[in-house]
């Protein structure tokens, strides 16, 4: 570098300048979110706002939970996007593993095909999804919510597993067979293992996928107590009197198992995020 | 074998991709709504289309998820690029910043949208606090209540939330440019205007393309972040066609002409989709 020490202070200083300012504003919306959720109601009604609350309780988080039932909510949604999590991983790592070790007729049109279902429109399946699975009666169920979630989990996991699982040297598995190992015991004794960090960012993706979902969940789901969180929050704004510190509560319950996702797989998210839409 | 492990999934992507798209399809030819569902399903050709086509409604949603989607592209392009190019600077401690500023991405858009709402709530919101503070408006005003200040905030709200992920292509592709390069066209004396028109730019070209149709796509696509803001109120400012065919569909069940609708929708997205499988993807998959 030919830049001298002052100038490179300077330079550092800038950056770190400009890069917290812009960090705070981006921020600005979910901190907010958390500053409400600990204000006592009161205290959310008064114009001009208290910035930071004058008596933070925790209060909103209790009411959230038993008085909006999160509790419940909370545990469809991890009981359906746990689910569709399953059922992507495993037909993925078929499908994936099958695409990136084998020849086949029509392999290039499957990818595309893979790739094309991603960009659809969701309403696209939404309206059909509707009719079949009323036909079938399946509206109302979780069953019907986690085979839906597949038509995006499953292409998605497919794609980003194929990727994986190509970067493992084939020779390491044909070494295995050499051995006497049959191809599936060299897949599960040596892709899977080595993969393994690979499957793990798949499936966090898909939950995540899942976890976030509002439309079909909003759609083929009727009763109450079947609700997702992400369906019920949405429902509460249309209350009487909606309690905004109690939804920014269950705004930030809803929130937090995917940032501690976020901050475990940051590793992997950039790749993950771009891998298939970016990288080949 | 190859064929062998990949026929449970392509039997379940038969199942719930082929099959939903093609009755989809089939309904779009049918007049199927409540008040045929129990008297037989009147078959009537391309009624729905050329319904749809006629229909201003229709065209108002088309146009405005045009605008919609050119906004988000600008405004998600732009941000991302700047936090990427900071993030790229040769300064320590800014990966604090790249974890913090995926936040956003990671909130779900419908948490989003409800901490938008009363970030622009009509007499609590801190928009309008701080706006009243600065003296930009003299008291509260319902940004989700009139025409413009709707359009303009649910625009802001989503590339809030969707920005995150332009700004890590942008920066993964930044780094693959040679530091060398920079430190050359410096000592050359290449200003900084210079170095980025004639090193960055053609390096990030690519990377440009890829999130410009990515995101075109995906905000063409999307409902979530209006559905729960405006349900394209007020006055169908904010309607966009997903928020429009879901309304046909399941607030008036109008399955029919709702499908018709959708079917369209592919149609004027396939022109990009086309676009990006020939100009990105095609290359890579050998």
């Amino acid at each position: 570098m030919y830049l001298s020490k002052k100038k490179r202070i300077r330079r550092t200083l800038l950056v770190h300048a400009a890069l917290f300012i812009l960090t705070f504003i981006i921020l600005l919306p979910v901190l907010w979110m958390i500053l409400t959720s600990l204000k006592p109601t009161a205290e959310t009604l008064k114009f001009p706002s208290t910035i930071l609350p004058d008596n933070p309780t925790i209060q909103n988080y209790l009411a959230a939970w038993r008085n909006m039932r999160l509790g419940t909510y909370f545990i469809n949604s991890l009981y359906v996007s746990l689910m569709t999590t399953f059922v992507a991983i495993v037909l993925g790592c078929m499908g994936g593993y099958a695409l990136a070790r084998f020849r086949m007729k029509g392999e290039k049109a499957y990818v595309m095909f893979i790739l094309v279902t991603r960009m659809f429109p969701a309403v696209v399946f939404l309206i059909p999804f509707f009719i079949m699975m009323r036909n079938l009666q399946l509206t109302d169920s979780f069953t019907g919510l986690i085979i839906s979630y597949t038509v995006f989990s499953l292409p998605f996991s497919i794609w980003l597993l194929r990727g994986f699982f190509r970067n493992i040297p084939s020779e390491l598995e044909e070494a295995a067979r050499i051995d006497g190992c049959t191809r599936f015991k060299a897949f599960t004794r040596i892709i899977l293992p080595l993969s393994a960090p690979g499957i793990a960012a798949t499936a966090v993706f898909c939950f995540i996928l899942a976890w976030n979902e509002f439309m079909f969940a909003n759609t083929l789901i009727m009763s109450d107590s079947k609700r997702m969180l992400t369906v019920a929050l949405v429902a509460s704004i249309s209350d009487f009197l909606v309690k905004w510190n109690e939804l920014m509560a269950g705004g930030m319950i809803t929130t937090i198992p995917v940032i501690i996702f976020y901050l475990f797989m940051q590793k992997y998210i950039t790749g993950g995020l771009t891998e298939g839409s970016v990288k080949g | 074998m190859g064929f062998f492990l990949m026929s449970p999934t392509i039997a379940v992507m038969v199942l719930i991709i082929i099959v939903p798209l093609i009755i989809g399809l089939v309904m779009s030819f049918f007049n199927y709504n409540l008040l045929t569902l129990h008297r037989g399903i009147p078959f009537i050709g391309f009624s729905n289309y050329s319904k749809a086509l006629g229909d201003e409604n229709f065209w108002m949603a088309f146009w405005n998820t045009l605008w919609w989607t050119a906004a988000n592209v600008a405004g998600q392009v732009a941000l991302g690029l700047s936090i990427a190019l900071l993030l790229n600077q040769p300064v320590k401690g800014v990966g604090i910043y790249k974890a913090l500023i995926l936040i956003p991405w990671a909130v779900p858009s419908a948490v989003a949208a409800l901490s938008w709402m009363w970030l622009l709530h009509p007499e609590f919101g801190l928009v309008n606090d701080i706006a009243v503070r600065f003296g930009l408006v003299s008291e509260p005003v319902a940004w989700l209540g009139s025409p413009f200040t709707a359009q303009v905030w649910v625009v802001i709200a989503r590339v809030w939330k969707e920005f995150p992920l332009s700004a890590l292509i942008f920066h993964a592709a930044l780094q693959t440019i040679p530091k060398d390069l920079y430190e050359a066209a410096e000592v050359d004396g290449a200003g900084v205007w210079k170095r980025f028109w004639n090193i960055t730019i053609p390096y990030l070209k690519a990377s440009i393309v890829v999130a410009i149709t990515l995101i075109t796509i995906w905000t063409f696509n999307s409902f979530n972040m209006i559905w729960v803001m405006t349900k394209g109120g007020p006055g169908g400012a904010t309607e966009i066609l997903a928020t429009s065919i879901y309304k046909t569909a399941f607030q008036r069940y109008n399955f029919g002409f709702a499908s018709s609708q959708s079917i369209l929708m592919v149609i004027f997205l396939s022109v990009i989709i086309i676009f990006y499988l020939y100009k990105v993807e095609g290359k890579k998959i050998d």
